[in-house]
């Protein structure tokens, strides 16, 4: 600073530059769209993968290891959730054996949708009251061989009916977390990157345990369908969709 | 119109620089402005940006202050910081993105780098509130950012909402962030929890400490921002009591008006009618700083 005060003919040169800079700056990005009318935030980004995240409305996923018995809509807190049942094909060792898994997916309607307070809507619909809240991780490749790190809670649910471990992650495109933070961080990397919106699909599986069981026995179990849920989403819903 | 069109030419000759950049500022950033205000009066873009409807308040409050320092600006010495040609570059890649997000926040980075890079840091000290009403003017994302954080509000005023319904004989349930009265669920949600009146009041109270002078005293200040929340937080607990009343009771009409039609306004005005009472109860009845007699005595100032 004290280089710059003592030369009063740079700060001056250094300041007209300045101005200079920003009108060049104004002439070239700005006063086009007076004539065209097309200003950026008259046409935001889309989510392109938005009618594939419409398929598991109308087909359900296809889950191996798991044969589905039925899916069907239901309305959580005023969205669509699409409920869908699964007969595991028992390869994995439980605590007791699971005869039906429930996977509640809802996923983004248009590109306003955001990751928000999903899991306290899915609590509250159900009066659940839940603990033992811990994080799974887990990875999964996509169909172009890409690792993709997920992390999900894994929690207790349960109401005066039924007690649950619960698996709740937001999936996206090469990655998934509970956490709408990191659904953000993920959508404004692919803006910077791609131009593109990240779309996100809410999961939460419902494994039926004993009342008020540990749900610590069925953390492997757990792991195994996530990881199948993702895989089925990689392929299908969230598989990238390519610019048209 | 007339003695505009005779000053204009002038203030190129007085102040050419800082005349030139107002005048590419404005062709910058008009239309983006002009998109917040449509956004905020036709409710048009999103949630997150009616967080930030204060600001149809706040910046010509801003431009107000920094139209009545225009002198005290031209007496600084001339002064180029190199932080102002930094915050210009990353202003202008934001600008350059298209992302509307980061061509918001474009503006306050521009703002402050022209006043940097034009006088330095005497400038940005000088500019320094009606900067910072523009920074919590700039719509971000900053509320939907939040809003997973304040979960246990949205519990405290549930439940609090819940023990006053139970007070008044009503038969009501609950159940985290929810309130059932008659089985009719009622959610607190963030926003309904009251984080936009919350902010509003926030800067609308900063708006009245630097109008009051109360600002330059610590106490004064403290005491009325925590003013300001409790005011807040206990004008949605009673808020939210009456809406699940209504929500309870089948009064379809009377929620539908308080909770998106002009019944919302008249809260809103009602809270804020309540902070002009708060900072002139402060003024009359808190004394600048707390002063021992025992001290002051010693000829020397009190202090903090």
């Amino acid at each position: 600073m004290q280089l710059v005060k003592t030369k009063p003919n740079f700060q001056k040169l250094i300041r007209i530059a300045i101005v200079a800079f920003l009108a060049a700056i104004a002439v070239t990005a700005a006063v086009p769209h007076y004539f065209n009318g097309q200003w950026p935030w008259a046409n935001p980004l889309d989510v392109a993968e938005l009618s594939q995240l419409q398929s598991i409305k109308e087909s359900g996923l296809e889950i191996s290891g798991m044969t589905p018995l039925s899916h069907q809509e239901v309305s959580i807190s005023g969205h669509d959730w699409t409920l869908m049942e699964f007969e595991p094909n028992s390869a994995v060792e439980t605590h007791q054996p699971v005869p039906v898994v429930t996977i509640l997916a809802h996923a983004q309607t248009w590109y306003k949708d955001q990751p928000e307070v999903e899991w306290i809507d899915l609590a509250g619909s159900q009066s659940w009251q839940t603990d033992s809240a811990k994080s799974l991780t887990f990875k999964t490749t996509n169909a172009s061989g890409t690792e993709m790190p997920i992390t999900a809670r894994f929690l207790r649910s349960w109401n005066e009916r039924q007690t649950f471990a619960v698996v709740q992650w937001y999936a996206w495109i090469n990655g998934g977390h509970p956490s709408p933070g990191q659904w953000f961080l993920a959508d404004q990397q692919l803006q910077w990157r791609d131009r593109a919106r990240m779309p996100w699909i809410a999961i939460s599986i419902l494994i039926p345990i004993e009342p008020l069981g540990k749900i610590q026995p069925y953390e492997t179990f757990a792991l195994e369908i996530s990881q199948a849920v993702q895989t089925s989403l990689n392929n299908g819903p969230l598989a990238k969709a390519t610019a048209s | 119109m007339q003695s505009f069109q005779n000053r204009f030419p002038r203030a190129f000759i007085t102040a050419p620089l800082e005349t030139a950049s107002l005048v590419l500022l404005g062709v910058l950033y008009t239309p983006l402005l002009w998109h917040w205000i449509d956004g905020w009066l036709n409710k048009s873009i999103s949630i997150q940006h009616e967080y930030f409807s204060h600001a149809l308040i706040g910046l010509p409050f801003a431009a107000y202050i920094v139209w009545g320092q225009r002198r005290q600006w031209r007496s600084l010495p001339d002064d180029s910081h190199p932080l102002g040609w930094g915050l210009l570059i990353v202003a202008v890649g934001f600008y350059l993105s298209g992302l509307s997000d980061w061509m918001n926040l474009s503006f306050p980075l521009m703002l402050l780098g022209l006043i940097l890079s034009l006088k330095g840091l005497p400038g940005a000290k000088l500019q320094f509130f009606p900067l910072l009403l523009t920074v919590f003017a700039t719509p971000t994302q900053v509320p939907y950012l939040i809003e997973p954080y304040i979960l246990p509000l949205q519990r405290f005023i549930a439940a609090t909402a819940g023990f006053i319904l139970l007070q008044l004989g009503i038969d009501v349930t609950v159940d985290q962030i929810y309130l059932l009265v008659n089985g009719q669920p009622v959610e607190v949600a963030p926003h309904c929890a009251g984080l936009k009146i919350l902010f509003t009041s926030l800067y609308v109270g900063m708006m009245l400490l630097y109008w009051t002078g109360v600002w330059q005293s610590r106490l004064r200040t403290g005491l009325f921002l925590a003013g300001v929340v409790f005011i807040s937080v206990v004008g949605n607990i009673f808020r939210n009591t009456i809406l699940s009343f209504f929500h309870g009771a089948g009064m379809t009409e009377a929620f539908h008006w308080l909770h998106e039609s002009w019944g919302g306004d008249v809260y809103s005005a009602t809270m804020l009618f309540l902070q002009i009472l708060l900072i002139q109860g402060i003024r009359r009845y808190v004394p600048a700083r707390l002063a021992l007699s025992g001290v002051q005595s010693n000829g020397k100032p009190p202090s903090f």
